[in-house]
């Protein structure tokens, strides 16, 4: 009779055994359903890096894109070398944004304005209006100007008291390097285009190209 | 003496014959079918009881704290990569607007024809092939045109902007530098804006307003108006 109690006892502690077991299967299953959601998360997250990449790599481009070609103003800062007396400088290379043609260096300006404007603009540089001297250098030249549907001042005017055309540097017009055409009257400037050289009114606005000379010691 | 020991004695005889009862009593109890029946139901009823509002508590914990927790973050996620997306395509339209880099009409009516711009209720085109004035007036012409004027405000500050670095040919002619400047239609300048040289052919410079020679060659504009608008009329 004592044993059967003790048997009893057991199998009321066997019960909340059992209970116990019911409760891993339970979290088991929990477990199954967020495991998805953790995979679904790590996608979103893998996602969310990737647009980011993208996003900012766009975003750089677009402003590389935007922003528009600086045009820098050249300036020249005044060679303290050249100005001594030893003279000992020598400029062998053109200045930044200048487009180098045997010993010249030449520039065109971003601006239009009269001639007058034009002559000052360059001698600020240390320069002067173009001078052409040979047909060589006007193929240059308009070489240069293919592609640019505008027009550029030249150190060449027309002189009405000698009825002929002058370089800016004093010497006469030949014939044989360029024609001019239009109108040879009393304030007239010379054009150049990529395919032929205007005379317009000196005091209308236009682009000029400068010259510079390289200097050899 | 011996009656206090015979008083002495009656309590532990009466804790025997108790305790002697009382196994009686569970000897009964667990010899019937009745209570032992009685016992098992109760633990079978223990045991459900049990379980039951620990399944309840697991079901309830789960819908209750799942939802608040995953599905909040994942809307987020969600919320943030649509808004990523958007950001996406809208950075890659700009950058094939700018490499294309097709400049949108401000057509108000959009009655203008293809390559010209609409501003207000006129129409403007931008010859790119250089040619002398007079000739510019022509082509300007075979198109319904004419070299371009501006009539207001907003079509003066259209032509500065757009036109860039260039020189372009546009309405303004005289006769020589002592006579007053016309439109093509001969109408009189109001000289709104001054214009610079002395020649006798207008034309738009990034300096404004500047005067050259008429067989010099230039981009030009022409202007006409709307489709829109003559319609109306």
């Amino acid at each position: 009779m004592d044993t059967s109690r003790v048997y009893g006892n057991v199998k009321t502690f066997r019960s909340p055994g059992h209970k116990q077991a019911s409760f891993p299967s339970l979290s088991t299953d929990a477990c199954r359903c967020p495991h998805w959601h953790h995979l679904a998360l790590k996608l979103g997250c893998a996602t969310l890096i990737l647009l980011l990449l993208t996003l900012i790599g766009l975003s750089v481009f677009v402003r590389f894109l935007v922003q528009k070609p600086l045009i820098e103003k050249c300036s020249m800062a005044a060679q303290e070398n050249g100005t001594e007396p030893t003279g000992r400088s020598a400029i062998l290379e053109c200045p930044r944004h200048w487009q180098p043609h045997r010993n010249k260096c030449l520039i065109i300006s971003q601006i239009s304005r009269p001639w007058a404007e034009g002559l000052v603009a360059c001698s600020m540089k240390e320069a002067t209006l173009l001078i052409i001297e040979n047909e060589e250098e006007l193929k240059f030249v308009q070489n240069i100007l293919k592609g640019r549907q505008q027009l550029f001042f030249i150190g060449l005017n027309y002189v009405q008291t000698e009825m002929t055309w002058k370089w800016i540097n004093g010497s006469v017009l030949k014939p044989n390097i360029l024609r001019i055409t239009g109108s040879e009257v009393e304030n007239s400037c010379a054009l150049i285009s990529h395919t032929e050289v205007f005379s317009d009114s000196c005091s209308s606005d236009n682009h000029w190209i400068c010259q510079k000379t390289l200097k050899h010691v | 003496m011996p009656s206090s020991a015979h008083l002495q004695d009656p309590p532990p005889l009466l804790s025997r014959t108790l305790t002697q009862n009382e196994g009686q009593t569970s000897l009964r109890q667990s010899s019937s079918c009745g209570p032992s029946a009685a016992s098992a139901s109760e633990s079978l009823s223990g045991s459900t009881e049990s379980r039951i509002p620990h399944s309840k508590m697991l079901q309830g914990k789960l819908p209750r704290n799942i939802p608040l927790e995953y599905p909040a973050g994942l809307y987020c996620c969600y919320v943030v990569i649509i808004v990523l997306s958007v950001a996406v395509v809208a950075l890659s339209v700009a950058l094939s607007v700018k490499k294309t880099a097709q400049i949108s009409t401000i057509n108000t009516y959009a009655a203008c024809p293809r390559n010209w711009i609409g501003v207000g209720n006129k129409c403007f085109y931008f010859n790119e092939i250089p040619s002398n004035w007079t000739l510019s007036q022509t082509l300007c012409k075979e198109q319904g045109a004419e070299l371009a004027r501006f009539d207001t405000e907003e079509e003066l500050n259209f032509l500065r902007r757009y036109k860039g670095s260039s020189g372009y040919w546009f309405g303004l002619h005289r006769e020589s530098s002592a006579h007053p400047w016309k439109w093509t239609d001969n109408t009189e300048y109001n000289n709104s804006v001054s214009i610079g040289g002395d020649e006798k052919h207008g034309f738009l410079s990034d300096n404004g307003f500047s005067s050259g020679r008429g067989y010099i060659v230039r981009k030009s504009i022409c202007r006409k108006p709307n489709s829109y608008t003559s319609q109306c009329l």
